[in-house]
């Protein structure tokens, strides 16, 4: 069972890592570099839609680069 | 002329009457003066490495050392982070059974923990690199093979891209050997892995994700590709012969030894693993004679 939870953890690890690490990471980039967002849209979010994505097309091409 | 003569004569002895046996016996012979003793230099730089490898964190998370100083300071501390545990891999410090295994072994787990590298993993696909060099199949650092050092860099990040087959490599080679061992090296790997997932994605969302960033997932992967250049593309480069003494060189870099880690004199360790890091250059010069009798690619070294 725990062999089972791991693979598929690792299988959507690319996902995981863009939500959990690179989104916040894009966040706090943005937030100190202070560009003006629109809307008044917190840099958090920015960031997890650009790690979010960036994750969802690592897990599907296989890619991060 | 007796071997143990040479032995002794000068660098540039004329060894071409000598029959391969002959070789080998003096091989030997000059190859066991460098080894033996407790390498205390490769001791206090593995430990001293990861003590300030660890004083990163408080010295960055309190102000004190900006982010920008950081990261080329943990950049250069994973990069060291390897060799004293290759030490250790081979028992150079001290084999089972001996009184300071114990230190062997603690050096061998602690110097590549910023790496990320799990010691039985090193030490049991290491092995498996020595006993099969730059075979294709068997090799576990055969995906570092290229055609130049730019190749070696585009192939090292395309290497740990998630599909990667050559990020898979180690895995695949503990799956080959299903020893115990190396069902607890794959366990360790695990660990290894969820504990550094752990760490970055709890300073991310605490709002430490930049010096998670630039303390240890940047500076580990430029580690990884200078590691991958200096131990495993340069001295193996080009990585299509097996022999004993052609699938390793000696080779000249303009950064010299110290930067390269010693590597230009990596010929050596994969004739005499238990030479330590630190005499191998004496025992290459010591050796070169017979290198060279031996048809070893010693090019402008």
């Amino acid at each position: 069972m725990a062999k089972l939870i791991l693979t598929k953890v690792f299988q959507a690890m690319p996902l995981l890592f863009g939500l959990g690490f690179l989104g916040p990471l894009f966040g706090e980039i943005l937030q100190r570099t202070g560009l003006p967002l629109p809307g008044g849209i917190s840099p958090l979010w920015v960031g997890m839609a650009i790690g979010g994505l960036w994750g969802a097309i690592a897990l599907r091409t296989g890619r991060w680069l | 002329m007796p071997a143990s003569a040479i032995a002794s004569a000068d660098l540039a002895a004329d060894l071409s009457a000598l029959d391969s046996r002959e070789l080998a016996r003096l091989e030997a012979e000059v190859a066991d003066r460098y080894m033996g003793g407790l390498p205390w230099g490769s001791i206090a730089w593995g430990f001293g490495n990861l003590a300030f490898w660890l004083s990163l964190w408080p010295l960055t998370l309190s102000g004190l050392l900006p982010l920008w100083a950081a990261f080329p300071l943990a950049s250069i501390s994973i990069s060291l982070s390897y060799l004293p545990s290759h030490e250790a891999q081979h028992y150079i410090i001290a084999r089972p059974g001996e009184r300071l295994f114990w230190l062997n072994e603690l050096l061998g787990h602690l110097s590549t923990l910023p790496l990320l590298l799990p010691y039985r993993v090193a030490r049991l696909t290491h092995y498996e690199h020595h006993i099969h060099t730059n075979d294709p199949e068997l090799d576990p650092d055969i995906g570092t093979r290229a055609a130049n050092g730019w190749d070696f860099i585009r192939r090292s990040i395309a290497g740990r891209q998630p599909g990667a087959r050559a990020a898979a490599s180690y895995g695949a080679t503990l799956q080959r050997l299903a020893t115990p061992e190396a069902g607890r090296a794959i366990r360790d790997a695990l660990i290894y892995q969820l504990f550094f997932l752990a760490v970055l994605f709890g300073m991310a969302w605490t709002g430490h994700a930049l010096e998670a960033a630039l303390i240890w997932w940047l500076p580990r992967h430029v580690a990884q590709t200078y590691i991958g250049f200096y131990l495993s593309w340069a001295p193996h480069h080009p990585a299509n012969e097996a022999g004993r003494y052609r699938n390793t060189r000696a080779f000249r870099s303009h950064l010299g030894n110290i930067l390269t880690m010693g590597m230009q004199y990596h010929i050596v360790h994969h004739l005499h693993p238990r030479i330590p890091l630190m005499r191998t250059p004496a025992a290459y010069w010591a050796l070169r004679p017979i290198l060279a009798a031996r048809g070893c690619d010693l090019e402008r070294l």
